[in-house]
Order: structure tokens, then C-alpha cells, then sequence
């Protein structure tokens, strides 16, 4: 080989390594101007934030977000618990699991003073302290450790009370004790105080109407009359939950108990506050926080996902289109008349009242969703490529490259796709947005996938003021709005900057 | 042209015969429903000639008049579906004839020679080495996004040739040096809009050049170029018919240059060849009222006569390639037709047939026809 050749081969082997300075050249302009620059951090961010979501969610987020029994602990429709610190009365939430705080076998002891008791029982305490006027929501405890097993051959009954002592002094068993066999309150897994009974209660004590009591019963447990009005009673309180068991032999339970072979021994006791977590929950008690999270790694693979593929179905199309022409080409731009005169949004909303009922994963149906929505929206882009097929088909060059015997494949893959590529990223940055914004419209309207999406809170939260719930639920409708928002303006950003930077080369051809 | 028995002379390496190329004018959907005829550009409308090996023949005329089509043609750049008649025969290599009539039997017309407009699509890749184009824009005809290197590499992969990357780069930096772009280490990692227009002229031939073609268009090759670096594209042309025997249809606008270029000229009208014969006799001796008008119009080569305005013998613009008039087509510029009544019936109503005028020299003219036999 003559060094002339060595040259040449070097040469080309260096251009070769540089294939890609274009993409690079591209992104470095996009980086320059104050658009692209802000499109694209806001971007990073939100991938970094939905890396972040994903692990460290639990992976279950979806069975967990759609099953309300997770969420009974939470009060609900409460603001965040921040606002405490700019100077909003809080009642706290409290949870604490614990163990029994005191067990033992007596023979007809008064525990609390209100509860009598004969056989073996067991003690949980919490104690809750309320220093702002404000009403927490309500008392729960749930159990966390416990087994159901005979005991001498004969099924545990368990007769729990939940005892509230006030820091005025009253003293108030606020639940129905109904006994129930031990295994029965597992699969219950929670017992919760009764508001008729502590309406019931309190009325009398208030003196005033057992219907005015009912209307807020858990207000009157924590609050105190003032004039005409209930007002938060500030102080601790002590919350007992006491387990009586029966129908065995009260040693043999104890020993069972401490053994963990029967019966229960560890307890979350709860008092759901007047605010919740980093972000306040919903009418169901969701942590909202877990759902913005959650939220944004939805919304990227719904934008992405939804861009990518109708970007791709509609360059392929447009590509064949403008190359091929004849009846292929008649064929599809029909077709694309055809979808673009169908009225997108009557089509969605049925495939998703279809979808709606089908048995199948929140995804599967978020994909047929977006799916319908890709199809129905390829059409603008491969009447665009196609256009732009037509004018590089003509180029003398492309006649070159047949000239020499490049195949058809090679003709659109080596010296077509190229020249559009930069045009049709440009429009997939735009239709990511566009995908997001109509799964958030379709969650609005009722068309949900049961994905915990932004679209889902916020339609969550508009059902809710619907049905008579007050506009003050700020902390609900703001951050999914807000996000969906900036996450839209992020890609529009980076799109408009592309733009500007694709459009002059595609001219420059 | 003595063909007896056989579609090409025994030195024809193409051959056009009764080419007609038609492209058809897009009527609205209405004007279809309502029966309107399907109009045509008679681009091509009848066109027969026969290039030799180490031979340049050249198509003159007037732009628009079908040059670039035929040449189009003759590679088979044009879609089938706008042959509306005629054929295309050319003589491969032997292996690349092998190679076609293994895979098309039926292109085959007699031994050695295939009609190239029977040979499908799939069976074509070994000819479309020996078929090679310059095109008339050195800035379009290059790929802006490819190197040079790259596009140099295109051909020699898709064909198969050099198998490595060290024996491509063998073969490129060779072409380059055929076209004079030395040294050519300084060229390979370069784009096209870093050459000037005539080094890119050079990579358009060296592309062509490194298949080792046949036949070679010249679509207008130094039209675009600025006339200082002309003559060195021409000499790379010169060259290659000199040295490699290479067939070339050289197509140009220009009376002058052609009469500088060619050996044999064929002057084309509205479609149709209107005269054809070695160039000097038809330089010298210019038969068609057409090429006597074109004549007329080439600059003086002695600066003294420059400035005298001279008479062009020709009426009016160039008609429409879509309304032919009946009979002889450029009637309606000729200034014989005015001058001869004896035969404006004929012009009239009978296009006038190519004939042969004298030895080699064929003429498509009513006021010949009478002395002149009449070719096949
Ligand atoms: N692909 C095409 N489609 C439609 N009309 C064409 C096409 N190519 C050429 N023509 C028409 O055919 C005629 C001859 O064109 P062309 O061969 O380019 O002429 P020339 O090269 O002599 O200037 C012109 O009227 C031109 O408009
Ligand atoms: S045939 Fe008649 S009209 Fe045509 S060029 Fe000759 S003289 Fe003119
Ligand atoms: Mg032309």
C-alpha cells in the first residue's frame, strides 16, 4: 500500500469517527441560546428527578396507590404539613407502633378505671400532644404484629376498646367494643373509633343536640364548647388501646402471646393530623407526594413513548410516501386525510370507556390509550417528510447515488433520513407535550388508565370540587398543575430552540 | 451506421432507438372526470443515435429541448412508466453481460448486447457500473452531509470493490489523482461546500471514474463552471476518451464548445434529433434551417467581426413541447418555410424523416428529403 493510500485511509477513518460531530454541533447551538439552555437543564432535571422516583419507589406504587386500605392512616384532603412552619395551626399526625404497653391476667380489674376486665389483656398507649388550635381528623389503630392460631383447641375472641382520656379529665371509650374472633380483627386489621358513639357520647357532656354532636363528632373529642362554638382543647391526651381476650384460657394466651404463636403484639396506633407529609393528601388520603413522584417518570414514558413512536410511524410514512410515490404514495396521504378528519377526542374517549372496562394493567392501558392517540396523530409529519422526501428525491445527487447502483433502502436510509432527521427531532421535542397534555386532558374527562399521573390528581381534585368539595384544596390542584405545565414548557423550550437551529440547516441543503 | 442484421455496429456501445420519452402533465381530478385528454411533454419524442467506444458524440440544442432527458434515458435514470417507445441497447463488459443474461435472459437481444429497458430492476446493479453521469451542477450532484471520502467509498461498496478499507483508500486516492485533486489526503475528509465548483466537478467524475464505466454522460459538465477552469475538466474528458476508450455523451447548449469536444454532433429540437453527422461536416456544412440558425449565433472567433450584428435566421421562441404542430415541429420558426413554398405542403403535414443527406450526415428536413435516401 503507498503511503499516499495510508493518508487517505487515515483521513477517512478520522471523518468516520466524526459522524456524530453534527448531532454534537446541533446541541452545542441549542446550548447557546437562553431558550434551549433553560429547555434543556429543566429536562435534565426531570429525567434526574424521575431516576430518582424510580428507585426509590416501591415497586407495587401502582396496586398500593389504587388500594384505599393503604391509605386509612392518612387524613385526607389535607394541606401540607409545612405550613405549620409559616404559621398555621397544625394539629400534628402521630403515628407510633408499639408494642403493649402493659399485659397481664387479672380477675376482674377496672383498667383505665372504665374498662372491666377478667382474663388476660393487653395495654397499647399513645400519647398526643395538641399545642395549636386546629382538629386532627380522627384516631385508627392498626394491627402490625399478630397471628390467629388456636389456643387448648379453641379460636381467641378479642374485645377491644380504644380509651381516650382528655387533658380536661373526661375519659371516653370512643369505640363500639364488639368481641370478635382473633381472626376475624386480623383480617380486619384496624379498629377505629365510632363517631356515633363518641357523639353519643359527648352530647350530653356538652349539652347540646345528639344531632349537632353527630355532624362533627370528632371535633367535640378533641375540642371544647366555647359560646356556641367548638373550639380545639388544647393539652395531651392519652389514647389507650385495650385487647380483653377470651374464650381460652387466660395463662395459656399470655404464653401464646409472648411467644408470638397467637394474638397480637405489635400495634400502630394513629392520630391523623390537619396536615400530611411534604405534599398533603387527597380525599382518599394519598400521599400526594408519592403521586407528583410517581408522576414524573409516568410522564416522561407517556410523552416519550407517544412522541417517539408517532415521530417514527409518521417519518417511515412519509419517507415511503414521497420515495415510492404510484399508489403507495395515493394510499397513504388518503389515509392521512382519513385520520386527520377523524375527530380525535370522541375516538379517544371511547376506546378509553373501552379500555376502561377491560381487566387489564393501569400500563397496558395508559399504552392502548396513548396508542390510539399515536395513531390518529402520525399524519402531520409524514405529510411534512413526505414534502421534503419530494424535494431531496429530486436532488441531482440522490440521482447520483442510483447512478451508481445504490439500492432503494440505501438511497433513503444514506442520503434521505439524514437530511430530515434533524426536522423530524425537532417535532418529536414538540409532540412529547402534546402527548402528556392529552393524557392529563383524557384524565380530566374521565378517561383513566388508574395510573397515579399528574393528569389523574389533578382530575382527582377537579371530581372532588365537583361533587361540592371547597376550591381551597390548593395543595392538590398547584403541583400537578404546575408540573405539567413546566414539563410542557421544558419541551416546547428545547423544540423552539431546535427549530431555530434545524431550520436554516434544512434551508442551507 | 451499416447495422445489417445487428442492433449495434460492431464498435456501438449504445444505441438509442426510437426513444421516446413522454412525461405526463398533471391534470386536476375535474379535468380527468370531465374527459379532458392526459396531456404529455414530449420530452423525448423519437430520438435514434448510436455512440462509439473512444468516441465523444454530442447533443446540442436549446435548453429544454431533451438533451438532459435523453441522457437520462440512455442510463435508465428515467422511470419506465415515462417510456413511451423505443429502445436502449448496450454492450456490457463480458462479465457484466454474463452476469445480466444469468439473471435476465429475456434483456438479452443478441450476443453481448442487452436492451436495457427489459432488464428488471433487481438484475441491474452490474450494468449501473459501466452507466455512468456528470451532472451539470458539481453543487447539487454531491451529497452535503458526505465527506469526499465517503462518497468516493459509496460506489466501490455497494459494488463490492477493494475489501478493505486499506484497498478502497488504494482506489480513491488513484481516481483523485486521475482528476488531479493531489494530493488526495487533502481532499477525503473534506465536504462538498469546502471544494470550489470545478474541484468538485472532479469528484463528480472521480465517482464516476471509479467504476470503471463504459459509457459516460456528460450532462453539461463545464456550463457551471467558470470558463478558466473549463479546459481542465475537458481534458480529464479528452483523457479518458484518448487513453481508457471511453464512450461519452457530451451534452451542451453550445455549438462552440461542441465543435471543440465532439467528434460527431447530433442537434436536437423540441424532442427530436433535427440533424446529425461528424462534427466538422455539420459545422462546416450545416443542412437543417435549425443548425444554420444555431450556427449563426456562435460568437465570432475573429474578434474584428465581433461586434457586427449579425442576422440569425430564426422566427419567434422555442413552442411548446406539450402542443406539437402537426407536421414538421419547427416550423414555426423556420425561415426556409417562408422562403421555399414549393414545400410548405409537406411541412405542413409530415414530419420530416432523418435521412441520410450525404455519407454519414443525416438531416430531418423536407428541403433534403428529395435528395436523400432515407435511412431505417
Ligand atoms: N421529470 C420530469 N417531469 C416532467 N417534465 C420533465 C421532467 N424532466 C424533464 N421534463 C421536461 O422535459 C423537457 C425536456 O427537459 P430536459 O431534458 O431537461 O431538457 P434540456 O436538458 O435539453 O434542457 C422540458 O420541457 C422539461 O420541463
Ligand atoms: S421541414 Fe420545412 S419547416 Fe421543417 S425545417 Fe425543413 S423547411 Fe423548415
Ligand atoms: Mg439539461
Amino acid at each position: 500500500m503507498s503511503t499516499r493510500a495510508e493518508e487517505v485511509r487515515k483521513k477517512m477513518a478520522k471523518a468516520r469517527s466524526e459522524r456524530f460531530k453534527e448531532a454534537r454541533e446541533i446541541l452545542s447551538e441549542v446550548w447557546r441560546s437562553l431558550m434551549g439552555k433553560t429547555g434543556l437543564i429543566l429536562i435534565v432535571v426531570l429525567i434526574a428527578i424521575s431516576i430518582y422516583a424510580l428507585i426509590t419507589m416501591p415497586p407495587n406504587i401502582v396496586s398500593l396507590w389504587n388500594n384505599p386500605k393503604n391509605w386509612q392512616f392518612n387524613p385526607t384532603v389535607a394541606p401540607p404539613a409545612w405550613i405549620a412552619d409559616l404559621g398555621e395551626p397544625v394539629a400534628p399526625q402521630v403515628e407510633k407502633t408499639l408494642g403493649p404497653m402493659m399485659q397481664g391476667v387479672t380477675n376482674g380489674k377496672m383498667v383505665d378505671g372504665i374498662v372491666p376486665v377478667v382474663g388476660f389483656y393487653q395495654v397499647y398507649t399513645l400519647r398526643y400532644n395538641l399545642r395549636h388550635p386546629a382538629f386532627p381528623q380522627g384516631i385508627l389503630a392498626g394491627i402490625i404484629g399478630g397471628k390467629a392460631a388456636l389456643v387448648g383447641g379453641a379460636q381467641p375472641i378479642v374485645i377491644p376498646y380504644i380509651v381516650v382520656e382528655r387533658p380536661d379529665g373526661i375519659k371516653l371509650i370512643i369505640n363500639i367494643p364488639t368481641p370478635m374472633t382473633l381472626k376475624d380483627l386480623l383480617a380486619a386489621g384496624v379498629i377505629s373509633l365510632n363517631p356515633n358513639q363518641v357523639a353519643a357520647y359527648l352530647a350530653p357532656r356538652f349539652n347540646i343536640s345528639l344531632t349537632v354532636a353527630q355532624s362533627e363528632p370528632v371535633k367535640l373529642l378533641f375540642g371544647k364548647l366555647v359560646g356556641s362554638k367548638i373550639e380545639p382543647l388544647l393539652g395531651t391526651y392519652k389514647i389507650d388501646l385495650i385487647l380483653v381476650y377470651s374464650g381460652v384460657d387466660p395463662a395459656a394466651m399470655q404464653k401464646a402471646v409472648i411467644s408470638h404463636k397467637s394474638g397480637i403484639w405489635r400495634v400502630k396506633m394513629v392520630v391523623k393530623g390537619s396536615a400530611y407529609g411534604l405534599m398533603g393528601t387527597d380525599d382518599v388520603g394519598h400521599d400526594l407526594w408519592l403521586g407528583l413522584l410517581f408522576g414524573f417518570p409516568a410522564a416522561l414514558a407517556i410523552g416519550f413513548f407517544g412522541a417517539v413512536t408517532a415521530a417514527l410511524i409518521g417519518m417511515v410514512m412519509g419517507v415511503i410516501s414521497g420515495y415510492y410515490g404510484g399508489w403507495v404514495d395515493e394510499l397513504i396521504q388518503r389515509t392521512v386525510d382519513v385520520l386527520g378528519n377523524i375527530p380525535l377526542l370522541p375516538i379517544l374517549v371511547l376506546v378509553g370507556v373501552i379500555v376502561q372496562e377491560w381487566n387489564i394493567s393501569p400500563w397496558a392501558r395508559l399504552f392502548i390509550i396513548i396508542g390510539v392517540l399515536v395513531l390518529v396523530s402520525w399524519g402531520g409529519l409524514t405529510i411534512i417528510v413526505r414534502s421534503m422526501v419530494l424535494s431531496i428525491k429530486s436532488e441531482p445527487y440522490v440521482e447520483a447515488a442510483r447512478a451508481i447502483g445504490a439500492s432503494d433502502r440505501r438511497i433513503m436510509f444514506r442520503h434521505i433520513v439524514p437530511q430530515i432527521l434533524p426536522y423530524v427531532f425537532a417535532n418529536l421535542v414538540f409532540s412529547v407535550p402534546a402527548a402528556i397534555l392529552t393524557e392529563a386532558g383524557l384524565d380530566i374527562l374521565g378517561i383513566r388508565s388508574g395510573l397515579p399521573t399528574w393528569g389523574a390528581i389533578l382530575s382527582d381534585a377537579e371530581a372532588y370540587v365537583r361533587s361540592g368539595g371547597s376550591y381551597a384544596i390548593w395543595w392538590w390542584i398547584l403541583p400537578p398543575g404546575l408540573l405539567i405545565g413546566i414539563t410542557s414548557v421544558a419541551f416546547v423550550f428545547l423544540g423552539l430552540a431546535l427549530e431555530t437551529v434545524v431550520e436554516p440547516r434544512l434551508r442551507r441543503r | 451506421m451499416s447495422k445489417e442484421n445487428h442492433v449495434l455496429s460492431s464498435n456501438g456501445v449504445i444505441r438509442a432507438d426510437e426513444l421516446r420519452v413522454w412525461f405526463p402533465v398533471r391534470r386536476s381530478f375535474i379535468d380527468a372526470l370531465r374527459g379532458k385528454p392526459q396531456l404529455y411533454v414530449h420530452a423525448v419524442d423519437g430520438v435514434s443515435f448510436e455512440v462509439h467506444e473512444a468516441e465523444i458524440f454530442c447533443l446540442v440544442g436549446e435548453s429544454g429541448c431533451g438533451k438532459t432527458t435523453t441522457g437520462r434515458a440512455l442510463l435508465r435514470l428515467v422511470e419506465r412508466d415515462n417510456i413511451y417507445g423505443g429502445h436502449v441497447y448496450f454492450r456490457p463488459s463480458k462479465e457484466a453481460f454474463e452476469e445480466v443474461s444469468r439473471l435476465a435472459p429475456r434483456a438479452v437481444v443478441e450476443e453481448g448486447v442487452v436492451d436495457l429497458y427489459k432488464v428488471p430492476d433487481k438484475a441491474m446493479k452490474p450494468l449501473r457500473r459501466e452507466l455512468q453521469i456528470v451532472f451539470q451542477d458539481p453543487f447539487g450532484s454531491l451529497n452535503p452531509r458526505m465527506k469526499i471520502g465517503d462518497i468516493l467509498e459509496e460506489p466501490l461498496i455497494i459494488h463490492g470493490i477493494g475489501s478493505t478499507p486499506e484497498e478502497r483508500a488504494e482506489i480513491i486516492a488513484r481516481a483523485l489523482e486521475t482528476v488531479k485533486l493531489t494530493p488526495p489526503e487533502e481532499f477525503v475528509d473534506r465536504y462538498p461546500h469546502q471544494l470550489s465548483g470545478g474541484q468538485r466537478q472532479r469528484v463528480v467524475i472521480a465517482r464516476a471514474l471509479l467504476l470503471n464505466p463504459r459509457f459516460l454522460v456528460a450532462d453539461e459538465p463545464v456550463s457551471m463552471l467558470d470558463v478558466s477552469i473549463r479546459a481542465e475538466i475537458l481534458e480529464i474528458l479528452f483523457e479518458l476518451k484518448e487513453k481508457h476508450g471511453l464512450a461519452q455523451l457530451f451534452i451542451t447548449h453550445d455549438l462552440a464548445l461542441a465543435r471543440h469536444v465532439c467528434d460527431r454532433i447530433a442537434v436536437m429540437y423540441l424532442g427530436r434529433i433535427v440533424e446529425m453527422g461528424p462534427t466538422d461536416t455539420v459545422i462546416a456544412k450545416p443542412l437543417h434551417p435549425y443548425t444554420r440558425a444555431l450556427m449563426a449565433a456562435v460568437p465570432e472567433p475573429d474578434p474584428r467581426n465581433r461586434l457586427r450584428i449579425r442576422n440569425v435566421p430564426i422566427k419567434g421562441e422555442v413552442t411548446s413541447a406539450v402542443f406539437l404542430p402537426k407536421g414538421c415541429r419547427f416550423r414555426p420558426r423556420c425561415v426556409a418555410y417562408d422562403q421555399t413554398p414549393a414545400i410548405r405542403d409537406k411541412c405542413d403535414n409530415e414530419e420530416p424523416p432523418l435521412v441520410e443527406a450525404e455519407p454519414g450526415h443525416y438531416v430531418a428536413c423536407w428541403l433534403h428529403a428529395a435528395r436523400a435516401r432515407q435511412t431505417g
